[in-house]
């Protein structure tokens, strides 16, 4: 295909064969994460980004380019997941910049705003790291677009731009030092490098061996006729509803999802999908009695909406259907009392978001390390408050940009994210806020000083062998981060921790320490490890939350 | 020295103890404290039960309550004072933590038809602790000058708001559980390791206005307030006061004495009416100083 000019088709078209390129790769672009923790998330975070554009983009192709990259760009920011998800979408938002007023774009034209996509994913980096997906996409930017020619088409320019991105993709070990210690190059540069392919496959004309169905968006028309007088139901029903809980049938703020999937369990559900967003409940299941399922949980509240299909007629799943609460009509929204302030907290874990909750904050946001919480996530959240003021504390690096960038285009409130890294840092600040008797910047400042102050120590274990900070790290070992630095690993958890308290130099100057215990974590192991704290430091107070976390056996906060 | 023309009194809230009561001549309203359903004079020199026992009661989970001042021993003082031709000034507990100065203010109306040419001034000190105790000393001070009650009262009513009591606790759970604190929605939740620090307020409440991180950091907020807020620090003395936990008191001693000359710095224990309400391991600085303005949410 020589292809001198770029249109919305063409475009979309590119970037529906990007997203199912890295969808086809995205375990590989998870795998290669470079801290030895189970985080493991970047190719999802990035798919989950540019399919959210994808799925937009496919109402807009007869729109001018200008229009139909802003509103692709829009789409993505919202469903964009942690720092690599973030700064892919900034990519697409510099795209459209450099494509804006435009119907269509030459290929120079197109190279000139693929660099002003690189220009505004650093804008948002604060302190931009090369050997990442920053790196990736400004080399092949600038050397494709140096080796443009007159009467180049865009297969020639993408390309150079693949090859390019290849290179430095397998560079990016020698820019970073953790990279190359793991012996693996950039996820998020592969990710990105996935994409650019994918793009260029669709001008070759290549196929994707497996095609994801979540991205293809459209759905298989029902026919009738494949179900009859004679027919027999072998696939039973897709069910699928929202329960809204009532109080006076059960306590919606501790109902347990449990109940519900346990149920489904029991009766034989398949391909159970279910979450709980506050008191409202969304299930998706196949079963063969829906009637059995939907009376047994009109012992907890009351349907808001059902769908029954018969799956022998429809096999299409209605993915979309657990996408996105945000744009669900029907879930209710209770008018709250306009109020100063508001917070809103990233946590996972049902201990460490009760503890939260516990402490007033008005909503907490499911997310964390091994699932990043959107842009999207955090608007849908902001729409539920009714404030003059959000304070967001988003408890992970991972996060806070996703938090910044739904601070920044929310207009209905003014945002305040706070620079919480971890669960720890999160909950001090939670517990010192003072909205009443401090002022704005008052309240800003001591804040910030809360935050400052707390260490925290993680302790989980390891999934890979490898060394890291001159540790010698085995699968499977023991391993705690202090702060973010990986201090000390062992084979006895216990030792671990002892290890990791000793590599705190101030820890004598600290006071209060405060440790959620996860759901592996030990009650009488960390009594000891209370004892050997007291043993440091004899003025150290020491609380425990039993956070129920998963991976981390302990998040502890020291201050 | 003039002769004084009235009685001082001041009650058991004010923590005054017999050294400076001797001193300046002043008695005080025994109010009462109550355990097991048994109630026991609230003795500021801790004869009954030695302070440490007591708040190691307290410790143990005892729960004590308190009452107002006696109006028998209200009424015996000022007929006293009165049959000997002395005026009265009582200066009260603030009236949002005790019904006293209420109290004694229907005592002195009620000895009016007996002792027609007497006079009574009950002052509601807004504050309690060594802040009372100041307003106190002043007052006597005053009387020395040969001032007359209603004089001494006006003086002390004008500038009440300078006698301040600062403080911080383990835990506000006495305070709560006492009703003895205005703690805003900020002090919501499980605060472990969070301490409070408390003011007695423009009103006369106790007012949790701030948060700390850690008991040493509230120790040091305490030495902050006296270093910046005390006022004529050189004429003047500093009150600490604590419920049984001496080392935290010397510890601000020691911090405020690198950073500010006061006259003296006098330790000393908290009585057992505010003890029961405050808790073990309260520390309340008192001092003459800057102008209380805070008034806390309700």
């Amino acid at each position: 295909m020589a292809i001198k000019t770029v249109n919305s088709r063409i475009l979309l078209e590119m970037l529906d064969m990007g997203a199912k390129n890295l969808a086809a790769d995205c375990e590989y672009v998870n795998s290669i994460n470079v801290f030895p923790i189970p985080d493991g998330d970047t190719g999802t975070n990035m798919k989950s980004t540019i399919s959210g554009g994808v799925r937009e983009g496919k109402n807009l192709i007869n729109e001018p380019i200008g229009v139909f990259s802003l509103k692709f760009s829009r789409a993505s920011v919202l469903s964009a997941r942690g720092n690599s998800g973030v700064i892919l979408s900034q990519f697409f938002k510099g795209l459209s910049m450099g494509l804006d007023g435009k119907d269509e774009v030459d290929i120079k034209g197109f190279a000139e705003a693929m660099k002003s996509g690189t220009a505004k994913a650093y804008s948002v980096v604060s302190n931009p790291t090369e050997g990442t997906m920053l790196t990736v996409m400004r080399e092949a930017g600038e050397k494709a677009c140096s080796l443009l020619k007159d009467g180049d088409d865009l297969e020639k320019y993408l390309n150079d731009y693949v090859e390019e991105a290849k290179a430095s993709l397998s560079r990016t070990p020698e820019l970073l030092p953790t990279l190359k210690k793991a012996g693996v190059v950039d996820s998020g540069g592969a990710g990105f490098l996935r994409i650019a392919e994918g793009m260029l496959k669709y001008l070759r004309g290549e196929e994707i061996g497996d095609v994801f169905e979540e991205i293809a968006a459209t759905q298989t028309p029902v026919s009738v006729g494949a179900f009859d007088a004679d027919s027999e139901l072998t696939f039973g029903y897709c069910t699928e509803f929202i329960l809204q809980l009532q109080n006076k049938k059960v306590n919606t703020k501790t109902f347990e999802l449990k109940t519900i999937t346990d149920f489904l369990d029991s009766v034989g559900g398949n391909s159970v999908v279910a979450f709980k967003d506050d008191d409202i409940i969304k299930v998706h299941v196949h079963t063969f009695d829906p009637g059995k399922v939907l009376s047994e949980f009109r012992k907890y509240g009351e349907y808001l909406t059902i769908k029954i299909e018969n799956m022998n007629l429809q096999h299409s799943e209605n993915e979309e259907f657990f996408k996105d609460m945000t744009l669900d009509p029907l879930k209710p929204q209770e008018v709250k009392e306009r109020k100063p302030y508001a917070t809103v907290v990233v946590a996972a874990g049902e201990g460490v978001k009760d503890a939260f909750l516990s402490m007033g904050v008005d909503e907490v946001v499911s997310g964390g390390q091994t699932m990043n919480t959107s842009t999207g996530d955090f608007l849908e959240t902001f729409d539920k408050l009714n404030a003059d003021n959000i304070i967001v504390y988003p408890n992970n690096s991972n996060i806070k940009m996703a938090a910044g960038v739904a601070a920044e285009s929310y207009k209905k409130a003014n945002v305040i994210v706070m620079p919480t890294r971890s669960i720890s840092e999160g909950y001090s600040a939670v517990t010192m806020l003072d909205t009443v008797n401090e002022n704005r910047d008052e309240m800003i400042a001591s804040q910030k000083e809360v935050i400052d102050n707390v260490g925290t120590l993680e302790v989980t274990y390891s999934i890979r062998k490898t060394n890291v900070n001159g540790i010698d790290i085995d699968e499977g070992d023991f391993i705690c981060i202090y702060n973010g630095d990986l201090v000390s690993a062992d084979k006895s958890r216990y030792n671990a921790i002892i290890k990791a308290l000793d590599k705190i130099e101030d820890f004598g100057d600290k006071q209060v320490v405060t440790a959620f215990l996860g759901k592996d974590a030990d009650g009488e192991e960390f009594e000891r490890i209370s004892e050997e704290m007291k043993k440091r430091n004899p003025f150290i107070e020491v609380g425990e939350i039993d956070g129920k976390q998963d991976v981390y056996s302990y998040i502890i906060g020291i201050e | 020295m003039n002769e004084r023309k009235f009685k001082i009194f001041t009650d058991s809230t004010s923590n005054m103890v017999k050294e400076d009561r001797e001193k300046y001549g002043v008695d005080y309203l025994h109010m009462l404290f109550i355990v097991d359903g048994e109630e026991h004079l609230a003795d500021l020199d801790w004869g009954e039960i030695s302070a440490h026992d007591y708040y190691e009661l307290m410790r143990k989970g005892k729960r004590i309550t308190t009452s107002l001042i006696k109006t028998d021993e209200c009424e015996q003082k000022f007929t006293e004072a009165y049959e000997a031709g002395y005026d009265v000034l009582y200066i009260a507990c603030s009236s949002k933590l005790s019904a006293s100065v209420k109290t004694a203010q229907l005592v002195a109306d009620e000895l009016k038809a007996k002792y027609p040419d007497r006079k009574a001034v009950c002052i509601d000190s807004l504050a309690s602790n060594y802040a009372e105790s100041l307003m106190t000393m002043t007052a006597a001070k005053l009387a020395d000058e040969g001032c007359s009650v209603e004089e001494v009262g006006a003086k002390i009513e004008a500038e009440k708001l300078k006698y301040c009591d600062y403080g911080t606790v383990e835990t506000l759970e006495y305070l709560k559980r006492a009703g003895r604190i205005k703690a805003s929605k900020a002090f919501f939740g499980n605060l472990f390791g969070v301490k409070p620090i408390i003011l007695g307020d423009a009103i006369g409440n106790n007012y949790a206005y701030k948060k700390v991180k850690g008991r040493k950091a509230s120790l040091d907020e305490l030495v902050n307030v006296a270093v910046e807020k005390a006022e004529n620090k050189e004429n003047s003395t500093l009150y600490i006061d604590h419920a049984d936990s001496l080392a935290d008191a010397e510890y601000v001693k020691a911090e405020v004495e690198k950073r500010a000359k006061f006259a003296n710095i006098q330790l000393g224990y908290i009585g057992p009416i505010v003890g029961a309400a405050i808790g073990p391991g309260a520390v309340i600085i008192s001092f003459y100083g800057e102008e209380v303005t805070i008034v806390g949410e309700e």
